[in-house]
């Protein structure tokens, strides 16, 4: 239909009004107005915070170097420290020979005498120290050689054996066990050998827990 | 000349509302990519306040644990520190002067040592061949008992808590037989290592 009574600019103006992606454009014109606002809102949130986050990141930072700074006056204090750490496997783990000594004297009953007692560092574990590597023993063989008075118990050996074992530290054990027969006015010979852990657990040598506990602290 | 109606191309141009459209959802995308863009630097901010935060706490918990147990700290380490050995002809930073390196000198024997040769033990120094902080002993009697060999030891290992008994030998006389009840003294070897300074 031709348009006869309306004039050009009305008709642009209505086809602008009921185009319907002139109605669409309108539409996410008007949205994105609405948008602005919220986004102008979550910009200024954004800001707002992101200003404070930086503050406080200035003032974090300044008191992580005045923290240092007072950490630094301790250096010499937080090196002795590492060097005590260092030395703690040393102190707890170090096999007190004589505390072995006594113990197998406790243990030896009357019917038998060592005439030879030889403990032994077989292993070593690398000790690292800040100026350098400290072997310390990890392992010790004992041996102890002896006669048997002449017409004692058979079991006296065996009965030593358990004995001194349960005396040793813990995880100890029985390598080999050899008892020698009596002769005509000689006596009979015995050999033990243990092999020792030196793995810290001395309780059952009665070191006191004071020497223990100390080394623990460090 | 044609006349304009509402379906004619100069009526309204619909590429006009594309462009509009696009424009605006363009617009809204710049807007929310800026919007995220700050929101992730504002979270990486807050993470990285919160790691200061938490450097802050240790460093500062290190600092009070370190200056509450100083006075413990230098104690036992003055008492441990003690008992490393100096090497032979060694001074605290200085060149040994040239009458001083005399490794034969008894009295430049670390306590430990000079305990055992008063006690009746010849001492001499053996090579080292473990690790590169350990001095080497090797000792031997044949005139200290049993019951004064084990408290000597003791003392000795309680009074240096880096010596280490490498290896340990008594044995009887053969000219004492079993089951004597006089005092023996028996033959003695002992290998010992101190540690020491570099």
């Amino acid at each position: 239909m031709r348009p006869l009574f309306i004039s050009q600019e009305n008709i642009i103006k209505r086809a602008y009004r009921r185009d319907r992606i002139f109605k669409l454009a309108g539409g996410v014109v008007i949205a994105a107005l609405f948008l602005q606002l919220a986004f102008t809102y979550r910009l200024i949130q954004q800001t707002l915070t992101g200003s404070s986050l930086a503050g406080e990141n200035r003032i974090l930072s300044y008191s992580i170097r005045t923290a240092n700074e007072a950490r630094a006056k301790y250096a010499e204090l937080e090196k002795k420290l590492a060097d005590l750490h260092s030395w703690g496997p040393i102190l707890t783990n170090r096999l007190p020979a004589s505390a072995v000594l006594a113990a197998i004297e406790q243990a030896i009953p009357d019917g038998l005498v060592i005439s030879r007692l030889s403990l032994k560092a077989v292993g070593q574990t690398a000790i690292k120290l800040s100026t350098g590597v400290f072997m310390l023993p990890r392992t010790y063989q004992l041996l102890v050689a002896g006669e048997r008075q002449q017409g004692s118990d058979a079991g006296l050996t065996e009965r030593f054996s358990r004995n001194l074992l349960a005396k040793m530290p813990s995880a100890s054990r029985q390598l080999s066990q050899h008892a020698g027969a009596e002769g005509t006015g000689r006596p009979g010979t015995f050999q033990l050998v243990l092999e020792l852990p030196a793995n810290g657990n001395y309780h059952s040598l009665g070191l006191s827990p004071v020497q223990l506990q100390q080394a623990e602290n460090l | 000349m044609n006349a304009i109606t509402e379906a004619s191309p100069q009526a309204a141009n619909p590429r006009v509302a594309w462009i509009t459209i696009a424009g605006v959802l363009l617009l809204l995308a710049a807007e929310g990519l800026g919007l995220w863009h700050q929101a992730r630097s504002n979270s990486g901010l807050d993470q990285q306040n919160g790691q200061l935060r938490e450097a802050l706490v240790r460093i500062k918990a290190r600092t009070d644990e370190l200056r509450a147990s100083e006075a413990r700290i230098k104690a036992l380490y003055a008492r441990l520190n003690d008992a490393i050995a100096l090497r032979k002809g060694q001074s605290d930073d200085r060149l040994p002067l040239p009458r001083a390196a005399n490794p034969k000198d008894p009295k430049a024997d670390p306590p430990v040592i000079k305990a055992f040769r008063e006690s009746g033990c010849e001492v001499t120094r053996s090579p080292n061949e473990l690790g590169n902080l350990s001095v080497t002993y090797a000792l031997g009697s044949s005139g200290i008992e049993f019951h004064r060999l084990v408290p000597l030891i003791a003392q000795q290992e309680n009074s240096n808590t880096f010596l280490v008994i490498d290896n340990l030998t008594l044995e009887r006389p053969e000219s004492t037989a079993a089951f004597s009840k006089k005092p023996t003294a028996l033959n003695a070897r002992l290998v010992l290592r101190l540690l020491a300074n570099p």
